[in-house]
């Protein structure tokens, strides 16, 4: 499903050059729930957004559903990642001027679809998560894992073949924390869709099918 | 997506409300420009009713050798007659003629009288020979001209514009041989037939306001006051050096009179020039106002973006593409102009409401609207040109990297 190969990022600024990965190969099937972790810094947020096309490595190849994306236009790789991929963030990211159900409809406002469509959509997603009654909340009024769970719902909103989550549970409780986890297990035994996510809870790892250790940029195991 | 948009702009119209008031006031401002704009605009291209080419006109100050006031006036009319005789014998002089308002004059006199059924009449009032129309070549466009019989008939003979036309007999009334009902004033008043009607005669010039004309006969009769000024038509091409032989000329006629010569051209040029710096002047203040406002828009749109730099690295995760982020922001600001348009709608109809400007009549009220509209959609579809591209080029890694 995801394929990174010989991958390197390094970010350059005016004087540092930080090397953020090297040397990253790997390859993660369709259907599995990978875990990454790893101390703080040693590029695991890096290696999520280069799965998720929202960067691109200095050297080597990124592989999504056996496509080569590297000259890929904007457009393609947008299209990409509203169609085939879901973001959960550690900070939720959700939108505070617009409600619930207005944020979970976000990815679908870039598809072509009808309004009314979209919004039957985005209230079978948040039902999905078990947030019917929170429909037009706004985010400031939900606790943190109210809210962990509208982004959920709006991740799977596009029914992506791909989650990648990047400290989901991080700013969690550990039961809202547990929470959330069962969420994620839960789609990706029923609805197949692969998941990647960044912990730093051995424990919530140890639950996940494979775990992928980083150490200042390079793979560990 | 507009429904989306909508709901942004709704819930963020407290850090809006600064955006919607600078256009609120912008669209005032331009409103107001434009309107003046298209009414001076009009009113510049509506006809005069003369021409004011080669005419000069002739102001004088009467020597008062004589004492007693009728002797006085019976003197000031023999030399007048003398010099509108004496004006025509000249080589270039075509006609001479006199009166009282000639173009380009801001004084006037004016009456204003209720009928005898009621409706309140206007009218600027003209006192001139009959020899007037044809100095400034004003078209008689229905009945006739004053004529030499006319100083024997027991009423006033007098000509009137359109408009007075209009409003006195009706539109579309033939006003040839009317009676102008003076209501309660018929007794006191001398009898007015109207005995011709003129298109227009727009002593205030070009960018004057059209007024109601009423044109009254006079002849150099001994016993009238006299007429305050001499107007005479030139041969087309007559230099600007035949001034020098007609104040000689005119010097040796009335030795103790005074005079001065002008040019109509002379007195348009004066006359625009004065009329047009004020208008210059207040396109020059909005202008910068705008540019301002504009500057202004551009600081705060940018402020926006930067704040939302988390929300526009979100949505490009979620799959917006550059364009879309783009489109996103303008629009936002289309339809935030939009609300302050809104208000300032709501501002602007007050004035036909409550019949503030009712010179400006409702068409180009409507026109300066539609203007004003344009203008400000153009003034934020500019404004947000900087700040969405500086949004499209958000990077969405490193918007998210940051928080
Ligand atoms: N946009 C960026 N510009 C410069 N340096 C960055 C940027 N993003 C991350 N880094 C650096 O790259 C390294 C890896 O960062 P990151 O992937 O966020 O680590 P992690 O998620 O494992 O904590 C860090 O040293 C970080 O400072
Ligand atoms: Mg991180």
């Amino acid at each position: 499903m995801i394929e990174l190969q010989d991958v390197e990022k390094i970010y350059r600024t005016d004087r540092i050059e930080t090397v953020a990965l090297a040397n990253v190969n790997l390859e993660i099937e369709a259907g599995e729930f990978v875990s990454i972790m790893g101390p703080s810094g040693c590029g695991k947020s890096t290696l999520l957004n280069l799965m998720g096309l929202l960067d691109v490595p200095s050297e080597g190849y990124v592989r999504l559903a056996g496509e080569s994306v590297e000259s890929y236009s904007d457009r393609r790789l947008s299209r990409l990642r509203n169609q085939r991929i879901g973001f959960v963030f550690q900070t939720f990211h959700l939108i505070a001027d617009l409600s619930v159900v207005a944020n979970v409809e976000i990815p679908l406002l870039y598809r072509r679809m009808r309004g009314r469509e979209r919004r039957q959509r985005a209230l079978a997603a948040l039902e999905q998560v078990g947030l019917s009654s929170r429909v037009h909340h706004f985010p400031s009024q939900l606790s943190g894992g109210q809210q962990q769970r509208v982004a959920i719902a709006r991740a799977i909103v596009g029914e992506p073949d791909v989650l990648l989550a990047d400290e989901p549970t991080g700013n969690l409780d550990s039961s809202m924390g547990d929470e959330v986890m069962a969420m994620l297990h839960d789609l990706n035994n029923r609805a197949g869709t692969t998941i990647v996510m960044v912990t730093h809870d051995e424990r919530l790892a140890g639950r996940t099918g494979r775990t992928l250790r980083l150490f200042d940029g390079r793979q560990v195991n | 997506m507009i429904r989306h948009m909508l709901q942004i702009v709704w819930n963020r119209k407290a850090s809006n409300a600064l955006i919607i008031l600078e256009i609120l006031v912008s669209f005032l401002v331009v409103f107001a420009v434009v309107a003046m704009a298209i009414f001076n605009w009009r009113n510049y291209h509506r006809p005069l009713g003369y021409a004011w080419e080669d005419v000069w006109q002739i102001n004088f100050r009467i020597g008062d050798r004589e004492f007693d006031a009728a002797e006085r006036h019976a003197a000031a009319n023999r030399t007048l007659e003398r010099l509108l005789r004496e004006l025509e014998t000249m080589a270039p002089v075509v006609r001479a003629a006199a009166g009282h308002y000639p173009p380009y004059t801001r004084s006037s006199s004016s009456r204003n009288w209720d009928t005898s059924d009621g409706r309140d009449i206007f009218t600027e009032i003209i006192e001139a020979t009959p020899e007037f129309f044809e100095v400034l070549d004003i078209r008689i466009v229905a009945g006739r001209g004053f004529e030499a019989a006319d100083a024997a008939h027991p009423w006033q003979p007098v000509i009137v514009n359109r408009t007075l036309a209009a409003d006195l007999f009706g539109e579309g009334e033939d006003p040839i041989g009317k009676t102008v009902d003076l209501g309660n004033m018929k007794s006191t008043e001398t009898e007015l037939r109207v005995v011709g009607m003129i298109d227009d005669y727009r002593k205030g010039g070009e960018l004057a306001v059209p007024s109601n004309m009423m044109f009254e006969a006079v002849w150099l009769e001994p016993t009238r006051r006299p007429l305050s000024l001499l107007a005479i038509r030139l041969a087309p091409g007559t230099p600007a050096a035949f001034e020098e032989e007609l104040s000689k000329r005119l010097n040796a006629l009335a030795p103790e009179w005074s005079f001065s010569v002008r040019s109509l051209a002379a007195k348009r040029d004066a006359y625009l020039r004065l009329r047009l710096a004020p208008l210059l002047a207040a396109a020059v203040v909005a202008a910068f106002l705008i540019l301002m406002v504009a500057l202004g828009l551009v600081g705060v749109l940018w402020q926006n973006v930067t704040q939302r730099t988390l929300e526009v690295g979100l949505r490009r995760a979620k799959g917006a593409t550059r364009p879309n982020i783009h489109w996103q922001i303008l629009g936002e600001m289309l339809m935030i102009a939009s609300l302050g348009l809104v208000l300032g709608t709501l501002v602007v109809v007050q004035v036909p409401l409550m019949g503030w400007l009712s010179f400006l009549d409702l068409s180009t009220f409507g026109l300066a609207f539609a203007v004003s509209v344009v203008v400000i959609y153009c003034l934020a579809a500019i404004c947000s040109l900087y700040p969405s591209w500086l949004a499209a080029r958000i990077q969405p890694a490193e918007a998210l990297h940051y928080e």
